[in-house]
């Protein structure tokens, strides 16, 4: 009797030491200097504060009562220096349990996109910076469908360029040449141009959730919001459904990964995705979803 | 032998129970902590709420309300001093609040973490860094005047959500934590402002 009291007590004595270590180790000593890759950009920059200055101008609406002007008296106003300088590395920061090191370079860290001709498939263990963000999760595929204009495998083609989308968040535009048209009216060999939230850098990629972003010899399964001409300045692009849940990394064995099982968090998985899965299983579930939806709306 | 070996068993038996004990009473938190947190710290702070819409406006102020008024009615947190209050102005306010439009994006809030040098340049860093002031962003293409989705709380929740983010703390997304405000996904958990697990997180960061 008094084994097995004690064989339990050590069970839950694990089982304790197992549930506690998802509390994230607390570093207090966060830095706060030596930073690298500084980039200097124009004032305008700022523009948060500039633009909600003008918006309440023109608009008088609904902060009367701020009076922006009499801050500048007594406190220093950022946005009244030339230069704001901006980053996003965390270069010198010892950080727990990743693998960032200013001194890799993309080559270290991504060995995978080495070889010519074939996938590039990202690496779990590659830096990644994660920007906080909230959205509308989707539980499953049949939702990532429902949300989606379009669905896709594609190429990657290119790392088109990065743009600073009214100076509020870095965006990272992709070329994708269409394999396989899945749901939408986009064409099979067409190229369309793919926009993230983040910023592609050679030592890591700062993005929603920490997954990685598009790169080129990536081939992806892509579910697509409606298209926009806003982000790219009157050029068409496509957003990506639920930010990274609409995102499959394709395997060089020609199988899926869901982008959401990279997030450096431990977001909710897709409750059937659970775990990765090959191409025809995949297209043959999205068919059944689309069966079904086509059935519903009968 | 064999008594020593029983007085060994018992002292091994009640050492076991007594970890067990602290454990279980340690891992009930959900909350994850970031690195970094705001340098001029949690007592009597100011935030700066500069959206054009009225109605978004209303909520970011509700959610700085409701953070005020469950770190100050929790036992622990009682007595930390814990305030933001609205300020009119942008310099100085620790959390700010704004409102963009950013269509084709499917994020409805965002947090962006700066440090100011002597020169009072602002630098952007993520959340390993202690910050002197954060922006969080509500985007503004998604808000609809009927309130199909979100809804009028659910804004509140994403803001208070970003809020959370502001003052140090990161997503738990385990399945059981969907009634914590720091659960990601606004239309899947069920707390619109924070719990107690969230306001403990503070207590840990700050206290």
């Amino acid at each position: 009797m008094k084994k097995v009291f004690t064989l339990i007590l050590s069970l839950i004595l694990l089982v304790s030491i197992c549930s506690c270590s998802k509390v994230q180790e607390v570093n207090d000593s966060g830095k706060t200097d030596d930073l690298s890759t500084k980039t200097t950009v124009s004032p305008e920059e700022t523009k948060p504060i500039e633009q909600n200055k003008d918006n309440n101008a023109e608009t008088g609406s609904d902060n009367k009562d701020i009076n922006t002007s009499s801050e500048k008296e007594d406190i220093p106003d950022v946005n009244d220096n030339t230069t704001v300088t901006e980053t996003n590395s965390k270069s010198d920061v010892q950080v727990n349990n990743s693998v960032q090191s200013q001194n890799k370079n993309f080559k270290d860290i991504h060995p995978e996109a080495l070889t010519d001709g074939e996938i590039y498939f990202p690496s779990k263990k590659t830096a990644i910076i994660s920007i906080e963000a909230d959205m509308k999760v989707p539980e499953s595929v049949s939702e990532l469908y429902s949300n989606s204009k379009n669905i896709v495998v594609c190429d990657i083609t290119e790392d088109t360029k990065s743009i600073n989308y009214r100076n509020i968040v870095n965006m990272e535009i992709s070329s994708a040449k269409i394999v396989k048209v899945i749901k939408g009216d986009l064409k099979e060999n067409e190229t369309i141009n793919i926009h993230e939230t983040g910023t592609r850098k050679e030592d890591g990629d700062i993005s929603i959730g920490g997954t990685p972003l598009l790169r080129k010899n990536m081939r992806v399964l892509l579910f697509l919001l409606e298209p926009t001409d806003t982000i790219m300045d009157g050029e068409t692009s496509y957003g990506i459904a639920g930010c990274y849940y609409g995102k499959f990394f394709y395997d060089n064995g020609g199988t899926l990964y869901s982008a959401a099982d990279y997030a450096d968090d431990g977001s909710s998985k897709l409750s059937d995705f659970s775990a990765p899965m090959k191409e025809d299983r995949v297209l043959s579930k999205i068919n059944e979803i689309k069966l079904a939806s086509k059935a519903t709306d009968k | 032998m064999k008594t020593q070996f029983k007085h060994f068993r018992r002292i091994f038996t009640v050492t076991a129970a007594l970890l067990t004990a602290a454990i279980v009473i340690n891992s009930a938190g959900a909350y994850v902590l970031q690195i970094g947190k705001l340098k001029k710290g949690v007592v009597n702070q100011t935030f700066y709420v500069g959206l054009d819409n009225q109605t978004l406006s209303a909520q970011c102020v509700q959610a700085f309300t409701d953070w005020n008024y469950a770190v100050q009615n929790t036992p622990e947190t009682r007595n930390m001093g814990f305030n933001f209050e609205r300020s009119s102005r942008i310099t100085g306010s620790t959390i700010r609040c704004w409102a963009e439009n950013v269509p084709g994006v499917d994020w409805y809030g965002l947090t962006r973490f700066y440090i100011l040098d002597s020169n009072w340049n602002a630098t952007e860093v993520d959340h390993y860094y202690h910050r002197d002031y954060v922006d969080c962003i509500l985007n503004l293409y998604y808000y609809d005047w009927t309130y199909t989705m979100p809804t009028q709380l659910q804004w509140k929740s994403i803001a208070a959500h970003e809020i959370g983010h502001a003052l140090g703390l990161l997503h738990t997304n385990d399945d059981g934590d969907r009634g914590k405000l720091m659960y990601q996904g606004f239309n899947v958990r069920t707390a619109t402002s924070a719990t107690r697990d969230e306001v403990m997180g503070i207590y840990e960061k700050y206290c």
